[in-house]
């Protein structure tokens, strides 16, 4: 196997400086570009680590599932031995699609439009009608493409097409202990908890709108008042995100180095399964949880149902909500975005536990998480058609005494200040400047 | 325009001659009744009283014409206590322990849903969708136990902001006696894009 460099034209150097200015303003075309776009998935969703799948969706040998690398799909398979392969999803003959399944368990993978066909390790096995081909043809000059770098970080598999990319452990950085914490607090209590898919919401505007809403909390007291207001009507205070309401507080945001940033809500949310809202059956799961698995470790079920208090945004594309909670960023063109959600559920805990996780997965969602839709796409729809308003400002707590660095360089700011999303952009701008020189195994 | 033509057409309207008296009925009590019979019309929530053999399908079309007027408190009131409102993310039949719904809502997170819009900050509503749908193929079949089930298909248009969107699918809909007459004890929207990303859907479909 061998790695062909497929190397960009050079870019200027520092041509994004002027875009992301120091004073937190960021230009319009980031969003409305589509040159931009274009070199964004080959810079930060080809030369970055990016998200694909959780290794418990396909668990076993030649288990399968599709996603997609920036917009180019991608066949995450275990081969027969259960190495896991990151595979270009296009067929080395003419080039069609080769799996439009969405998960699965497959040995190998047939084109249907000649019939060549793959192993489970993009390996080319065979052609049909062969004695057409020449004696020189190769049959290993046509495997699938395969991205040069696949990691798995705890269950969660990213890849890259930079082979230089450092590894996932140590590029999660200070993301990592958040992460783990995260992880963690599923283990604690179940040894055996897999992924399922949750809801996923597509909306017309940029992917970066998403990636610095979910580090947003400004908007929160503001944006959702809806569902804050019927939640103080029927149901009194305490509940949702209603925790979430102002700037003096001891919350806070972070940016954590390589473009992750926390919003993180746990020194003033206290404990989860108070604030979980009455959701369907949740008094009737809650007794059955409990007469399973004991006062004790029952309660710690019903702790891990709600929300667990932290938005880690592990850049580009991956939103971790804790509890099991997490989304999946997916660009789809400069102004076209899906948002894919995702639950975990434990196959050792009582039935009724996974049951109310998967209702409290909707709830937010439903009630409140279109708004982050509807906001996006007016900020789309405004900054596509008005080209003479140029800045889009990020400065919120920019130059403020609030805002400080420790030693591993983590950023800490107030809670409802743009620290963490600033960050990103300064990632975005570095990655926007390298030159990734990507390539594909085949 | 030849003149030849333009004679051909002259005699051809003059075969269907028009009059003045074709427009006396328009005048401003014909308006008046015109806005009034329409005002009328969008505040209908009452069930018809003309309709086709099948029981099910007036209460089907009731329904939508609620949804779709935006008439939510009154069509609360079409539902049974135990009502589940549900559509489903994969391709039924599907198992409500296994995956989260697009919605999966009992008749309290109905009522909070409501509520929501009702308190005119729901930005996602701001402005509200406009909705029509098509409701038909309504088959039905009693049950053993009084009930109705019913199945029926779906093609929703939602316009709102200057874009348009769509739901179509099919749904099912178990329907229970009362004293005041069907109420809906199940109502599953199986949507054709199920397990794709969904738009916004802040309305009730
Ligand atoms: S395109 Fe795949 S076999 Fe021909
Ligand atoms: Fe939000």
């Amino acid at each position: 196997m061998s790695v062909h460099n497929l190397n960009p034209a050079r870019q200027q150097p520092g041509r994004y400086d002027h875009l992301i200015r120091p004073d937190g303003l960021v230009h319009r075309t980031l969003y409305t570009d589509p040159a931009i776009f274009d070199e964004e998935m080959r810079k930060i969703f080809g030369g970055s680590w990016v998200y694909l799948a959780h290794e418990s969706e396909l668990p076993d040998p030649h288990d399968f599932k599709t996603a997609t690398l920036g917009r180019r799909p991608v066949i995450v398979a275990r081969d027969g031995n259960g190495a896991l392969h990151g595979l270009l999803n296009r067929c080395t003959h003419r080039g069609s699609l080769v799996c439009v399944k969405e998960q699965g368990n497959a040995p190998r993978f047939q084109c249907p439009y000649h019939n060549w066909t793959f192993g489970s390790d993009g390996r080319l096995l065979a052609v049909t009608f062969p004695d057409g081909f020449a004696a020189s043809f190769d049959k290993k000059t046509r495997n699938l493409g395969q991205l040069p770098r696949l990691e798995s970080y705890r269950g969660f598999i990213f890849g890259s097409l930079n082979p230089e990319v450092e590894p996932v452990a140590q590029w999660l950085g200070n993301a990592r202990p958040v992460l783990d914490w995260a992880i963690d607090k599923d283990e604690a209590v179940s040894r055996r908890w897999r992924v399922v898919k949750g809801t996923h919401y597509t909306f017309r505007a940029n992917w970066k709108h998403q990636n610095d809403n979910n580090c947003d909390p400004y908007h929160v007291p503001f944006l959702h008042s809806s569902t804050a207001k019927m939640n103080e009507v029927m149901h009194g205070v305490g509940k949702g995100l209603d925790h979430v309401k102002g700037d003096r507080n001891r919350m806070y945001v972070q940016y954590l180095g390589n473009g992750h940033k926390l919003f993180d809500q746990r020194p003033e949310m206290g404990d989860s399964w108070p604030r979980v809202r009455p959701i369907p059956g949740k008094e009737t799961h809650a007794t059955a949880i409990l007469a399973e698995a004991g006062e004790a470790m029952g309660a710690k079920y019903l702790e891990l149902v709600g929300r667990a208090g932290i938005n880690l945004i592990i850049y580009p594309n991956l939103f971790i909500m804790g509890h099991g909670m997490f989304a999946v960023y997916e660009p789809v063109s400069v102004a076209r975005t899906n948002t894919r959600y995702y639950s975990t559920l434990f196959d050792d805990a009582p039935a009724a536990f996974n049951t109310l996780r998967l209702r409290f997965a909707e709830d937010f969602n439903n009630l409140a998480g279109r708004d982050d839709n509807d906001a996006m796409e007016r900020i789309q729809d405004a900054l596509d058609t008005i080209p003479e308003m140029e800045w889009l400002d990020f400065s919120r707590g920019l130059g403020t005494p609030r805002e400080s660095t420790d030693e591993n360089g983590v950023i800490t700011g107030n809670v409802m200040d743009d620290t963490g999303v600033r960050g990103s952009y300064l990632r975005w701008k570095e990655l926007m400047h390298a030159e990734p020189q990507l390539g594909v195994v085949t | 325009m030849t003149d030849r033509e333009s004679a051909a057409i002259r005699e051809a309207m003059l075969r269907e001659p028009s009059s003045a008296a074709d427009a006396l009925h328009i005048d401003d009590g014909r308006y008046a009744a015109l806005a009034a019979e329409t005002a009328a019309a969008h505040g209908r929530t009452d069930p018809a009283t003309l309709s086709p053999g099948d029981p099910a399908a007036s209460v089907l079309y009731r329904e939508a014409r609620l949804l779709d007027g935006g008439r939510y408190r009154d069509w609360l009131t079409m539902l049974a206590e135990d009502c589940l409102y549900w559509i489903p993310t994969s391709r039924s039949p599907s198992d409500p322990r296994r995956e989260s719904g697009v919605n999966l809502d009992d008749k309290r997170r109905l009522l909070d849903r409501i509520v929501v819009i009702e308190t005119g900050l729901l930005r996602a509503q701001d402005p509200p969708s406009r909705t029509a749908r098509i409701v038909t193929n309504v088959e039905s079949w009693k049950t053993p136990s009084g009930a109705i089930e019913v199945r029926s298909n779906l093609m929703l248009w939602e316009r709102r902001r200057g874009y348009l969107d769509h739901y179509i699918g099919w749904q099912e809909h178990e329907l229970v006696p009362s004293s005041e007459g069907w109420l809906i004890r199940r109502k599953i929207i199986n949507l054709l894009n199920c397990d794709e990303p969904q738009g916004n859907i802040t309305f009730i479909l």
